[in-house]
């Protein structure tokens, strides 16, 4: 008898593939809504538009590529089954139902629906959160992106809290506590840093060294970074809840840049010792990526000088060009990479690996265009950089242009993941390996 | 059959990631035929490798495939640990590594 091929510890396609084509549409919906942006995007960050974009992009965008890949990678990587895939197929519908009513409501300020909205958001993300736990702690080794996972989980169930109560106390009924600018930017911040950078920096550690072949090479700071990052959120966080003097706010933001800076050193320091000397899409965006986190650094440490950049009274525009580099240049760029290579392999693991040997199968290559992946990236970061300038300049117009370039970005990156799901043939030519096998 | 049939079989195995063939890459560290038992020695390119399971599967299910009526086992080894140095031209060439120089010492 033939043995099989085991695939049970690989979550389903079909419901793993769902996240990464929704995701794009978050990025499609945020595109639009800056291209078309009013001249008063520039006076504050809290604008019902700049917040809904905000939302857009983290929850729609971010935050879904993010579940579809940590529900593929805890279970395969961490070594722990999901707790439910059916649960899986619920919160992506809560999500997807809630998210756009969510964005919406924001964008007409509705406080009633924002609150239906998210609370079935609130929902979602409760479930995925138990989801992720259960597999992080059936998993058998613990390993830097476990420890990561963990407490960016924590920190993604601390940020949405913090978010519901603030839905809570904006009905007319409610008003438990004003939201000011400081407990604004502490939301921001619990989501931007605790979720976002402390996961993408986790699977960072995961996947760099995988993909590049890195086994000569470890991580110096893995766990400093996660321990300073922690700290330093929670602090930042606490800190600009009661409103901090000015001059309070450039300390914290070198204690927030201090764990993301020692992250980028240690992926340079990995990426010095690839083996895999031609860089693929992973490769390229990892580079990318670092790029971006070190304008995101530089900005924010501008905006927390709080100095604008021209005189005028526009002071949103360093915190939007944080904002910017960080949300669609370091994490965009890592999440772009990253999906063409996780769903390309799930598109493998389930459609090709139990036809190996029996006939000549794609390889993850076949199933994605490198090329199209890498104009995806390559617009992705132009498009950033057109915001940041945009912001910066105060420019409307180059405003309204970047945001023309992300939403076609979220289209072609939709168009090309969707693309990996047609049937696809092996490009490779036949084996002709010259290696001498030992045998006895 | 002999080894160098099973080695035959692996050279269409895939590392679906690196697009390189398992013999091609160095992975495979022996093989062992006492019909009807095949043995397969081979390591990974690192020893997190999230495909572990499913490259050893594939090399086991594609072996016992080609030669029905064989038991196949593929045993892991880490030691030594996978090198670039074990991959032929082909791979190196493929992956961005210099060529080995020739003559050398």
């Amino acid at each position: 008898m033939t043995p099989g091929i085991t695939t049970a510890r690989s979550p389903a396609l079909g419901m793993i593939a769902p996240f990464f084509l929704a995701a794009p549409l978050g990025l499609i919906l945020a595109g639009v809504l800056i291209a078309t942006a009013t001249s008063d995007s520039f006076v504050a960050v809290n604008l019902p538009r700049n917040v809904a974009i905000t939302h857009g992009l983290v929850i729609g965008w971010l935050t879904t590529s993010i579940m579809g890949a940590t529900y593929q990678l805890a279970p395969v990587v961490m070594g722990g089954n999901l707790w439910s895939q059916t649960l899986v197929r619920v919160q992506l519908v809560f999500h997807l139902v809630a998210f756009p009513v969510f964005v919406w409501s924001l964008l007409r300020w509705n406080v009633a629906w924002m609150g239906g909205a998210g609370a079935v958001l609130y929902l979602s993300l409760v479930l995925y959160a138990a989801n992720i736990a259960m597999a992080l702690k059936r998993g058998n080794a613990w390993s830097l992106a476990r420890g990561f996972l963990v407490v960016s989980t924590a920190f993604l169930a601390a940020t949405m809290t913090l978010g519901f109560a603030y839905l809570g106390t904006l009905q007319p009924e409610h008003v438990w506590f004003g939201i000011t600018l400081g407990r604004v930017s502490a939301h921001a911040h619990l989501g931007l840093i605790g979720w976002l950078a402390i996961t993408v920096m986790g699977v960072g550690y995961q996947l760099v060294p995988m993909f590049n072949v890195i086994n000569q090479a470890k991580p110096r700071f893995g766990w400093y970074v996660l321990a300073t990052t922690a700290v330093a959120t929670a602090l930042s966080v606490i800190v600009l809840f009661t409103d901090p003097a000015a001059v309070v706010r450039p300390i914290l933001a070198l204690l927030l840049a201090v764990g993301p800076g020692l992250w980028a050193l240690d992926q340079l320091m990995l990426m010095r010792h690839r083996t895999r000397r031609r860089v693929d899409i992973q490769g390229r965006a990892t580079w990318l990526s670092i790029g971006f986190l070190g304008l995101a650094i530089a900005l924010g440490f501008g905006a927390a000088l709080g100095t604008p950049l021209t005189t005028g009274d526009e002071p949103a525009r360093w915190l939007l060009a944080y904002a910017a580099a960080g949300l669609l240049g370091w994490f965009g760029s890592t999440l772009v990479g990253n999906s063409y290579k996780i769903l390309s392999f799930l598109v493998w693991y389930h459609r090709y690996l139990p036809l190996v040997g029996r006939q000549r199968v794609p390889v993850t290559t076949d199933i994605y265009s490198e090329r199209a992946a890498t104009a995806v990236l390559a617009v992705n970061g132009v498009g950033t950089l057109v915001l940041v300038t945009a912001c910066l300049g105060g420019s409307l117009d180059l405003l309204r242009a970047g945001g023309a370039i992300i939403a076609a970005v979220g289209l072609a990156h939709l168009v090309t993941m969707s693309a990996m799901l047609l049937p696809k043939k092996a490009r490779r030519p036949l084996a002709v390996s010259t290696s001498r096998v030992v045998t006895s | 059959m002999n080894a160098s049939d099973v080695a035959d079989v692996l050279r269409d195995v895939y590392d679906p990631e690196l697009g390189l063939d398992l013999v091609s890459l160095g992975l495979i560290y022996g093989i062992d035929v006492d019909e009807p038992d095949i043995g397969i020695r081979m390591t990974l390119t690192s020893t997190g490798c999230p495909m572990a399971g499913a490259m050893l599967d594939a090399a086991r299910d594609a072996v016992a495939y080609q030669f029905p009526g064989t038991q196949v086992r593929v045993i892991t080894e880490f030691e030594p640990p996978w090198d670039i140095d074990m991959a032929d031209d082909r791979a190196r060439d493929w992956l961005g590594e210099p060529p080995r120089v020739r003559g050398a010492g």
